[in-house]
């Protein structure tokens, strides 16, 4: 495989001998599993860092496209051009009163956002950022991305069964049953790729689109059925039913205020973020490309993905409960199933 | 258990753990800043203004429960497949060939649901 990169970005991220510290031995990270837990929790943080951070990127983003959609400006009182707005939003929020109703069941209130939010941050273990360069490359990669965001489901049904609000139990079953519909049709257009690359690995995954080609090019059809049903997944328009505000008020997260409230706003980004990613990772050859570092083309393309989702959002309305479900199992279901055949065919014909 | 598996076990429980303590840690400490003033209509359940007059404790749409069946027996079916599907590139037409009926199968399946009105959102 011929792949070129700056020789600063050359280095085994996971062997922290790059660091250069003489009195730390880094085989100790490797070699017991304490060790092992440390290296996860540093990971852990700087990733949970990352997101948080993210995430205020994308809100602002997401005002200010919004706000050129609509023919307004959006924010521009805070810095210049708004740019201060989230950091002031997240103030805001960390400080309001966190309201409990009386009657919602104090520990499935509680535990509900950090259902969603956690598994959906916890995917990007999996994510190739660079043409090797995964934070750890496990032996079923592709199927724990697919997976561990699944909890997120839970998390929803949770969060709208536990607030005893009307609006929120609605909001929560809509929500996981999209979700599980969903699923099915995303998991079966992974497995077409997984026939492809021949292995579960997401850093064999971008291996593969190098030896051959980007994968959208052989499975245009599977790339189709992952964006939308992704969409669904991440609950974005036009599948936002769980949470329209115009029947449901805020859907599962009605009850939810302040710091609790954020949290499924930064589980909701998370997700967007990591299926994005592996849209890229997925068809696009992640880190793949000429002259620049791989790092920068992966970020570039999934900035370009993340900001299809943003735009998506101002442009189409939202689909009706029974609309959403027969799209699902009616359509994207046997669409899909179609999709594998098809895939079959074409890996006998490229390799 | 192989040795490989369990290391990248104990790193994704040490992700984990970390992924529990950032949004629990700030919750705990922000509760010694934040008002906390809980009146007796401020924890009411919302609706809309009014006093809430059924509760969410309730029946709910069958659909669901339909939904969520065939979702399982897909779900299992998609399972099996991730075993099969990597090994498929240097596999023969054969072989090829049985993974092809069990979709067929797969598809048969979601046939026979749809006939019995399983997918009808009543």
């Amino acid at each position: 495989m011929e792949v070129n990169w700056p020789g600063w970005l050359d280095f085994d991220w996971l062997d922290l001998s790059w660091l250069e510290l003489p009195w730390i031995d880094t085989n100790w990270f490797h070699d017991n599993w304490y060790g092992l837990l440390l290296l996860g929790f540093f990971w852990g943080v700087l990733v949970f860092t990352m997101v948080g951070a993210l995430t205020a990127v994308y809100v602002y983003v997401e005002r200010k496209v919004s706000a050129r959609i609509q023919g307004r400006l959006g924010p521009m009182e805070t810095g210049p051009h708004g740019l201060l707005q989230t950091l002031v939003d997240v103030v805001k929020l960390a400080v309001k009163e966190d309201v409990r109703p009386a009657a919602a069941d104090a520990l499935a209130f509680r535990l509900a956002p950090l259902l969603v939010v956690v598994p959906a941050v916890m995917a990007f273990v999996v994510v190739p950022f660079g043409v090797p360069m995964v934070i750890r490359d496990l032996n079923v990669g592709i199927l724990y991305f697919l997976a561990v965001p699944s909890i997120t489901g839970v998390g929803l049904l949770l969060a709208g069964w536990a607030s005893y609000d009307n609006y929120s139990f609605l909001g929560g079953l809509r929500a996981s049953a999209q979700f599980i519909s969903y699923e099915i049709p995303r998991t079966l257009s992974v497995v077409t790729v997984v026939m492809l690359t021949g292995s579960l690995s997401s850093a064999r995954l971008i291996e593969a689109q190098a030896d051959t080609t980007w994968f959208v090019l052989l499975l245009p059809l599977s790339f189709v059925i992952y964006v939308v049903t992704t969409l669904a997944e991440v609950n974005r328009v036009p599948f936002d039913i769980p949470e329209a505000e115009s029947e449901l008020v805020a859907g599962f997260h009605t009850e939810y205020s302040g710091f609790r409230w954020s949290l499924f706003f930064l589980g909701e980004y998370a997700a967007l973020t990591t299926a994005s990613a592996f849209a890229v990772a997925l068809f696009f050859g992640g880190g793949l490309g000429p002259v620049l570092p791989p790092v920068v083309w992966f970020v570039l393309k999934t900035a370009v993905i993340i900001f299809f989702a943003v735009v998506l959002r101002f442009t189409l309305p939202r689909f009706r409960q029974d609309q959403l479900m027969a799209l699902a199992w009616k359509y994207f279901l046997p669409l899909s199933l179609v999709n594998l055949l098809l895939a079959g065919l074409i890996m006998k014909a490229v390799f | 258990m192989s040795e490989e598996l369990l290391a990248d076990v104990f790193f994704l429980l040490g992700f984990g753990v970390a992924g529990l303590m950032l949004p629990m840690v700030p919750l705990l400490l922000l509760r010694y800043i934040r008002p906390q003033h809980p009146s007796a209509v401020k924890i009411e359940p919302y609706e809309s203004g009014v006093a809430q007059t059924t509760a969410p404790r309730r029946p709910f749409h069958m659909a669901y429960y339909n939904f969520a069946l065939v979702f399982i027996v897909f779900e299992v079916e998609t399972v099996l497949l991730f075993a099969v599907s990597p090994v498929l590139r240097d596999a023969s037409w054969m072989d090829l060939l049985k993974a092809g009926i069990f979709i067929v199968l797969v598809a048969d399946g979601l046939f026979y649901a749809w006939r019995k009105g399983a997918l009808e959102w009543k």
